[in-house]
Parts: structure tokens; sequence; C-alpha cells
């Protein structure tokens, strides 16, 4: 099989870095971000304890996932909230077109969430002639020029202010500016109208308070208070691994988020709403919450890679990813890059490529050393590789692997075989300009080791006679 | 000690100096040391390619083949985190759960069985360089938690010892770079490019996968960095 998905992703890789001044960005970006985490996590009096607690939390969370989700339905439904359960994202979409068509709804405004790009929420309201308004400032910039986000957080962080300016400039008829500021106060002024005369907010939630019935929307700019308070409608869709157990939970869930996302105490905003919260727009409003599943359980069931649900999504491990530094975001196809992109896009959006991502990372764990939460995505992302079908490791690994296990079965066999591989090697560097050299890409970038004149067991055997330590160095 | 080499299948046919070199530290410490040669390969490219059945097929040789030495002392980070790590998942509820589980607690990475096992970090050596550190990530996955090369290293005599800007992979992941051979590349390519620039003569390693990558990714540089395993610093009087 021709290993197109692997080679679609290198070649991202080398349109990204093509861009010189864009994969500069991106580099700068992250090392901006990941100084500010390690300089939050150090202001934690024992962050390894503290992250610790968060796993155990989301660890009880999952085990008890089906009794938190029945107490936050109950308490959620009883206080005039409408709940919504969606099995798959077509479900999800569904459900929200059915809200916008019965409650009349013309226009939206909505937040910075992956769960509504999973489950399609721009498409799906978009044919129903919903009008969709972007409220993050980058999510609104990438939406403008129909571009993909780059990043979880700061989803337009590969534009510079200039392509920023131009992009408002061309779409909105602001006047032409490269300052941030004045970027985002446009942006703001006319954000406001939205919020005013938008029908339906939506939104993403962090977390599902259970013994509360309340949702934890968590933001770095100050707009999902708006979108849950001003339109008439609310609208959360959220994936069912939210729920927690009850606020007592949040605090340290919450400090883990802000080191881990913003390099901050604590997120810049917090927001608990439910179905009875007073709001703005009066007696009226009412809210209704989308639980996906699309995938979940399944992932669930899998024990190896159940704890990647345990995710807040603050991106700390794209972040440090030396694959996604490399690649930047837009490589992977996916809202959700880098580890946890890798591990969670194939089975909550397998439809949008992703299948290959788990191969594209050279497991050197610092993704699963920075998670607030615990999550060991070195083993996550081998025992996504277990599950994918052998051809998309290439012929080159699968023809590797069965003369490693081979070769690998007795010390007869290896030494046979490591005589061949000596000599291919000398083969291979010979003809390593010509196509017919199955390691020619590989040999473009690397000399291979020279060939010593002794083996450590030859050298071993040859001393083996020699018994003090002492006789073996004179032979050495 | 009664101590077991682990002579990784790279190390033993391409570098073989740095299992004499570690036999050299460990005997010059007083211990006695053993090599199986019917040892083969730990089998961590089928674990990390996700191929679970032949890993097992190929770490299950493994489990028989260091009698009973008190230590077995690995020259890769890499196959050490394997032993350690993944063996007892990967052996749980097969027959050979507590022979993986024996193995697996018996097994050290080298720097960090001297520092963390035997409480040493002066092996009396001496190596005239200016040296930079480049450990292999599994590092951290094999139980080296307290900087032990810097500690070794920092006990040498003669030896210079600068730190890089930031720490960072190699790119090489074993499959990895056969199947993104010019992503690993690339990535080989920006970490070389830091080691070139921080004033070090030579890169030191405890993992035989990051100094086959960076060799050869030096090796195609007008000026290289040398690079040595730590172990061949360590031996050297
Ligand atoms: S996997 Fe961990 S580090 Fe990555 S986004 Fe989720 S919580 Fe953050």
């Amino acid at each position: 099989m021709r290993n197109s998905s692997n080679a679609d992703f290198e070649k991202a890789v080398a349109d990204f870095q093509y861009d010189v001044a864009s994969a500069q960005r991106h580099r700068d970006g992250l090392d901006r971000e990941n100084w500010a985490r390690t300089e939050a996590r150090a202001r934690f009096r024992d962050w390894g304890a503290a992250r610790a607690a968060g796993a155990a939390i989301r660890d009880a969370d999952l085990l008890h996932l089906e009794r938190r989700l029945a107490d936050f339905a109950a308490r959620f439904e009883s206080a005039g909230g409408r709940l919504h359960w969606a099995p798959s994202a077509g479900d999800a979409r569904e459900a929200l077109v059915r809200i916008a068509k019965e409650a009349g709804v013309r226009s939206c405004v909505r937040g910075l969430s992956s769960t509504l790009e999973e489950i399609g929420a721009d498409e799906a309201l978009g044919t129903s002639g919903v009008a969709v308004r972007h409220s993050q400032f980058g999510d609104m910039v990438n939406h403008l020029r129909g571009g993909r986000p780059s990043h979880m957080l700061h989803p337009a962080m590969h534009l510079s202010r200039e392509e920023v300016g131009e992009t408002l400039h061309a779409k909105m008829g602001s006047p032409t500016t490269s300052n941030p500021e004045e970027q985002v106060a446009l942006v703001r002024k006319s954000l406001r109208e939205s919020f005013l005369q938008a029908d339906m907010g939506l939104a993403g939630a962090s977390f599902l308070l259970a013994e509360e019935g309340k949702v934890a929307l968590v933001e770095h700019e100050g707009n999902l208070r708006l979108i849950a308070s001003m339109p008439r409608v609310f609208v959360v869709v959220a994936g069912i691994e939210k729920v927690t157990e009850s606020v007592s939970d949040l605090p340290l869930l919450l400090q883990l988020v802000g080191a881990s996302a913003g390099g901050t105490a604590l997120p810049s905003g917090v927001s608990l709403i439910g179905p009875d919260t007073p709001r703005a727009c009066g007696e009226t409003a009412v809210m209704h919450l989308i639980l996906v599943d699309n995938g979940r359980s399944l992932l669930l069931a899998d024990t190896a890679s159940a704890e990647a649900l345990r995710c807040v999504k603050c991106g700390a491990c794209a972040d440090i990813c030396p694959v996604y530094r490399m690649a930047g975001g837009r490589a992977y196809g996916s809202v959700l890059p880098g580890p946890i992109g890798a591990v969670l896009t194939r089975h909550l959006m397998p439809a949008r490529g992703a299948q290959a991502l788990p191969l594209a990372t050279p497991l050197c764990g610092a993704c699963g050393d920075v998670c607030p939460v615990g999550i060991d995505l070195h083993r996550a992302l081998v025992s996504q590789r277990r599950e994918m079908p052998p051809a998309s490791r290439g012929w080159k690994v699968n023809a590797m692997l069965r003369l490693h296990e081979r070769m690998m079965s007795s010390q007869a066999r290896y030494n046979r075989g490591t005589r061949i591989v000596r000599i291919l090697a000398v083969l291979a560097d010979l003809t390593r300009k010509t196509s017919f050299n199955p390691l020619s890409d590989w040999m473009r970038h690397r000399t291979l080791p020279e060939t010593p004149k002794k083996t450590f067991r030859g050298w071993w055997k040859s001393t083996a006679g020699a018994t003090s330590s002492a006789a073996r160095k004179d032979k050495a | 000690m009664r101590i077991a080499l682990h002579i990784p299948c790279l190390v033993d046919q391409w570098m073989p100096e740095i299992g004499v070199s570690m036999l050299r530290v460990l005997e010059r410490l007083g211990h006695q040391v053993s090599y199986n040669p019917e040892q083969t390969c730990c089998g961590l490219p089928p674990m990390d390619a996700g191929d679970r059945r032949s890993a097992i097929a190929t770490a299950q040789r493994q489990l028989g083949v260091y009698g009973d030495a008190d230590a077995i002392v690995s020259a890769s980070a890499s196959c050490a985190a394997m032993m350690r790590k993944e063996y007892p998942v990967l052996f749980a509820g097969t027959p050979s759960e507590s022979a993986a589980m024996a193995l697996s607690n018996r097994t050290h990475e080298f720097t960090h069985f001297l520092v963390g096992i035997l409480g040493v970090t002066d092996v009396g050596a001496r190596y005239e360089d200016t040296v930079i550190v480049q450990d292999g990530c599994k590092s951290r996955r094999c139980g080296c938690v307290a900087g032990e090369s810097r500690q070794l290293l920092a006990r040498v005599r003669g030896l210079k010892v600068v730190e890089a800007r930031e720490e960072g992979c190699c790119g090489f992941g074993g499959p990895f770079s056969l199947t993104y051979p010019a992503l690993s590349g690339a990535m080989g390519e920006a970490r070389a490019d830091i080691l070139l620039h921080s004033g070090a003569n030579t890169f030191v390693t405890n993992d035989p996968g990051c100094l086959m990558q960076l060799r050869g990714i030096m090796g195609r540089h007008a000026k290289p960095l040398r690079g040595v395993h730590i172990a061949e610093v360590l031996a050297s009087v």
C-alpha cells in the first residue's frame, strides 16, 4: 500500500517550514507559552502532587461516568434545562439544528470549542440558514480567512499581525492596522452588536458539575459570559467525559488548567451556569445541553488509551512536542493537534484523516511529562499504533519487523542475520544516491555508522578464556 | 554485586566500544560482570511500531537470559525503559508475568544504576574535553530523574560541561525514522544545530539510538561535533 497519509504529513511539514517567517513565529509562540507554563508550575507548592490529585479526580469521574451523568441530568433537567443525548456527531448536529429551528433562530454567536468542531456545528447551522459568528479572536480571524486552526488555544498563532490586519480590513471593512490592541478593539466593537442581536449563544463546556447540574465555562477571553447571558437561547455542546463530581473538585482542576493553558494561577474567566442562573436576556431564556458520546464510550473501554479522556484541553502537550514544533498545527488536519490530537482525533473525528497521526512521533514522552492530569500519552500513542492496520506503517517498517522477529529469535539466527545486515549496510552506503535503495531518503539526512572490526559478542568471546578482568583488559 | 550486561543490538554490532567501556567502569568499581551472548533484542522496535505480538515474542527471550544476576545494566535508556516500564504491562496476565516483573525490577539504565543504585558519582575518570549532554528522551521513563549524567560528568577530571539553550529530542524514534525519514531528519538537524552552537566539542549521551541518529546527521555536516556514549567518558582514566 502506498502510504499516502504519512507522505501527506511530511509534505505538510515541509510546506510549513518553507514559510520561514511563519515557522519562526510558531516556534517563538511555543517558547513563550512553554516558558509561562514552566513558571506557573514552579509556583505550585508541589506540582507533582497536584497533578496526581487532578488525575485521580478525573479517573474517578471516568470510572463513575454513568452515575455522574445520571446525577447531572437529573439536576440539570429539574432546574429547567433541556438535555439532548447524542450518541454520534450526526445526532448532535440534528439536535442542534432542531433546537435552532424550534426557537426560530436566525443568528448565533459561538465560543472556541473543539467539540463544536468535532460535531461540525458551523456547517450544520449554516445549511439551516443560521448565521454563525465566532467570538474568540483568533478563531474568528481563521473563520474569516477560511483557514484551519494552528493551535488549541490560539487558533491563529501562525498568522502575522499584518495578515490579521489585512483580513479584518478585507472582511470587516475596518481600517488597516497591524497593532494587536487596536485589532482587538475593532473586533470587540463589532462583536458587541452580535451579542445583542444573536438569537442563540453556543459554547463548549470545560466541566459539567454532577452534584450541581451546572456547566463550568472556562475561557481566556471575556466572551463566554456574554454568549451565555445575552442571546435568548443558550446551547452548550459537551462530550460525556466532561462531567466531574462536584464544585469542590473545581479549585484544583482550575489551577491545573490555569497553569497549563495560559501559564496563570487561574484561567482568566470562569462561569458556572445552570438553567436557573439569572441571565441578562430575561426569564424566557432556555438552556440546552447536547451531550455527545461519538466514540468516547468505545475509547473508554480501551484500557491503554482510556485515560486520554482525562484531558482538560490545555494544549501543553502539543506546545512541548518536537513534532508539533516542526509541523505547525495545521499539518494535523484536526482542531486537536499534537499528541492528544493524535490519540483523540481518530476516535472522535475519524473522517478528518488523522488515521496515521499516532505514527508521527518519535515517542520522546515530553507530552506526558507536562500533562497536568498525568495522561501517559506515550503509552496511549503506542496503543493507538496497535489498533492501526499494519499497512499504515509502510512496507519498510513491516519488512524490518518481519526480519527483526526472525533474526532475534535465536543466537544462531542473530549471528547469521547480523552478518548479512553488515554486508547490506555496505551496499546501502554505496547505492545511497540511487532510487532503488529503500533507505535512500533515510540516508539523505544521515550517514550510517562505521562498521567496527569486532562486535561486542565477538570481543567477549575472544576474551572469555581470560578469567580475571585484568587479563581481559590486556586482551582488549 | 553480580551484574549482567544488557548490550543492545545496536551496541553489539556497531558500537562495541560502549559495551567494553561499561564493563571497565563496573569492574573498576569492584563488581563481578557477566555477559550472555544468548541475548538478542529487548523487543522495543516492534513495541514502538505497534506490533505487540512480535514484541512479546522477542521480549520473551530476554526473560531467560540473565540468570540470577543481582542487577541487569543496560547501555541504552530506551531499552531500559522498555524492560522496566513496559514488560510488566506487556506480560500482565500471562504465565510470564512474574518473570517479567522480576526482570523489570532488576533492570537499570547505566547512569541510573551508578548514581541511583550504587550511590556513586565519582568513578575515577579523567577526560579532557568540553562536552554537552544529549541524553535519550526515554531516560525519564527508565528512572533517571536526578540528572544522573550531569552528576557523573561533574566528577570527571579535566572535563567541562556546557548546557544547551534547551533540552530536546534528536528525532530518531526507531521505526519513526523509517516511516517519516525527512521529518525525523529535520528534527535531528534542528537538534544538531543547537548542539553545534553550544560551544562543546563533543556530545555525550546514554542512548545508542540518539548516538546513531546524531552521529549520522553530523556526518553530513562540514564541521561535525563528535558524539560518545557516557560510558566511554567514564571509562577513560
Ligand atoms: S492531554 Fe494533557 S497536556 Fe494535552 S491538552 Fe489534554 S490535559 Fe493538556
